[in-house]
């Protein structure tokens, strides 16, 4: 599976410190405490890099992809709770922080991805995902990104970026994911 | 109360629809007395009618095997139906029959011109009077169906119900990456792929007429509604974005009502034809999807998450006069009007796994409980006799398809092939 074999360049990239956009799958994750997640307290950064978790290596095969499943440095995606759409105070620090990259490289397009774990129904998870990618446009909007930029999908439950049916694999599967759209 | 409970036994013996239509209006006026009723019609949905089936006989041009064949589909359906005590005899025995039995069914298998000729006789007992004596006719690969109709037809002379052996599932099956709609016979015979897209497909939802099934798929991008003509393979976009749009469900009027969720909003629209976004019947910034109509389709249960979690509510078909079902956990959703309008059957969030419970559809009167799990049950739909339910579950490991009589708490499985199977339709009865 090329998540393994994802993982170890990332780190080399990482530390060499490469700047540079690359198109298959990278993700400069900020990891996530979950237990963080859960209580909202908002600051469930450990700043490492390296959840290696391959995030957008398993995603299903199918075209609605094209070349967006790829990873800018200097994007994060941003999580939720259960069966929340609404921004917490890491989220919004993760914006910021992407709102500034988008700013800086202003030919750069983006996918808006709302993901969902696999603890709901398919039809509700369909709606929650895309309410997630809505309040991200919403919050790169209101920070001056202009929306023509900027595309929305939902996957629901459909397309999880960790496996299995742990409450870590639930908190990573509960996303919105930044996809490059070119 | 002595007069109600004489009442009801009366109404009871007067056949099938009575309890149904009693229960309904007794339900309005009420809660608790319909309670009661209740479990008296479900304690007497349990007596099973004594029904013995005659070996059936090999005719013109056919052998031992297609009679046995033919037999065994008509044993299942009513051993299936929940309703009969099926004792099998040989033709010898016959004419020793002793009492205890209300009916005998007798039947011949023969083939002619490469078409199957089932003769299907229902006799009363112990005065061995003719019900019915019918010949069913099709080509002879559709055995199955012309021993469905034989099925039915002895579910209906015997208890005035609707027989559901001619009826289907449409549901989505998992295949490595994507997910395909399929349908399959209600005895998990003639699975049929519906879609074979490589996307991911979702939501198969059976037009009344059981001609086409609306489904939403991902095949140009992002989630809009699709529906395939099963006649002639034809499928048509029949909503488009911007946004999502899921959870598809027919009206007896063939109105297309779904969810669509784009900008900040997330509500529930009626599509009358295709390319047409239709009108929206929620309001509001929350989310509201997965409507179900009632028969009539004058009223719709859809799930909502206006108090804060998903919970079911139920509305107008024009949207408006809105009203919350259930106040019991915090995931309530996928409602399923049951054919006779009586009761909706939903997925409830308990202890981290969804069960499906039942509500009578005026709101009044507790909550029932119908499965216990193992694993997670979600996604019920009635059976046209609103007695059965499919639902999917987690219980076998995998996901897969079960079969609940809800008046005898029996379920079984319902075998579709290899893959996670999830998200099961029940259809109406096919026309002769």
């Amino acid at each position: 599976m090329s998540k393994t074999k994802a993982f170890p360049l990332r780190l080399v990239l990482a530390g060499f410190l490469v700047f540079f956009v690359w198109g298959c799958s990278k993700h400069n994750h900020v990891a996530e405490d979950p237990s963080a997640m859960m209580d909202g307290s908002g600051n469930g950064t450990d700043g490492e890099n390296g959840n290696g978790d391959g995030y957008g290596q398993d995603r299903a095969g199918v075209d609605v992809d094209n070349g967006s499943s790829g990873f800018y440095i200097g994007i994060e995606d941003v999580f939720f709770p259960y069966d929340r759409y609404e921004l917490r105070t890491e989220a919004r620090r993760v914006l910021q922080e992407n709102v500034r990259y988008l700013r800086d490289n202003p030919d750069l397009r983006i996918v808006l991805e709302g993901h969902c774990d696999e603890r709901g129904t398919t039809e509700y998870n369909l709606a929650l995902g895309q309410k997630r990618a809505e309040a991200v446009r919403q919050y790169l909007v209101d920070l001056g990104i202009e929306p023509q930029r900027i595309s929305l999908i939902s996957f629901g439950e459909e397309k999880p970026f960790v496996e299995g049916a742990s409450e870590d694999a639930f908190s990573k599967n509960r996303r919105v994911h930044f996809a490059d759209n070119y | 109360m002595k007069a109600i409970w004489l009442s009801l036994v009366l109404i009871l013996s007067l056949g099938a629809w009575a309890p149904t239509l009693h229960a309904q209006g007794s339900a309005q006026d009420d809660p608790e007395l319909s309670q009661e009723e209740r479990i008296v019609i479900s304690e007497n949905a349990r007596k099973k009618i004594p029904l013995l089936v005659e070996r059936f006989r090999a005719g013109m041009g056919a052998t031992r095997d297609d009679a046995s064949q033919v037999e065994r589909v008509v044993r299942n359906d009513l051993d299936y139906s929940g309703l009969f005590r099926v004792t099998t005899i040989s033709l010898v025995d016959s004419g020793a029959v002793g009492s205890g039995f209300d009916a005998l069914v007798r039947a011949s298998t023969a083939i002619e011109n490469g078409r199957v000729v089932l003769r299907g006789e229902l006799l009363s007992l112990p005065d061995l009077n003719p019900v019915f004596l019918r010949d069913y006719r099709a080509a002879a690969k559709d055995y199955r169906e012309v021993a469905h109709r034989f099925s039915d037809d002895i579910v209906l002379y015997l208890t005035g119900q609707q027989g559901i052996s001619r009826t289907s599932i449409a549901f989505v099956l998992k295949q490595g990456r994507s997910k395909e709609i399929y349908t399959v016979d209600y005895d998990g015979h003639n699975l049929r792929a519906v879609t074979n897209n490589g996307s991911i497909n979702l939501s198969p939802r059976f037009s009344k007429d059981g001609k086409r099934i609306a489904y939403a798929s991902y095949l140009q991008g992002d989630a809009d509604i699709y529906v395939m003509d099963l006649s002639n393979g034809q499928n048509t976009c029949w909503v488009k974005g911007p946004g999502v749009q899921s959870s598809p469900a027919w009206s007896v009027q063939n109105h297309l009502a779904y969810g669509n969720t784009s900008g900040s909003q997330s509500g529930i629209y009626v599509a009358n034809g295709a390319g047409n976004k239709g009108s929206r019947l929620t309001r509001g910034g929350g989310i509201n999807t997965s409507p179900s109509w009632s028969p009539d389709g004058r009223r719709m249960a859809h799930t909502s998450d206006r108090s804060g979690n998903p919970q079911i509510y139920t509305m107008d078909a024009e949207g408006g006069n809105a009203r919350r079902l259930t106040f019991s956990g915090k995931w309530n959703d996928l409602p399923s009007w049951s054919p006779d309008g009586a009761r909706i059957a939903y997925a409830s969030r308990q202890d981290g796994v969804f069960r499906i419970f039942s509500i009578d559809a005026s709101g009044l009167g507790k909550p029932k409980q119908l499965t216990f799990g193992p694993g997670s049950d979600e996604n019920p739909s009635w059976a046209p006799d609103s007695r059965h339910l499919v639902f999917s579950s987690s219980r076998g490991g995998t996901r897969g398809l079960y079969i609940l009589n809800v008046d005898t708490g029996i379920v079984r499985s319902l075998v579709v092939g290899k893959g996670d199977a999830s998200s099961p339709d029940w259809s109406a009865v096919r026309p002769d």
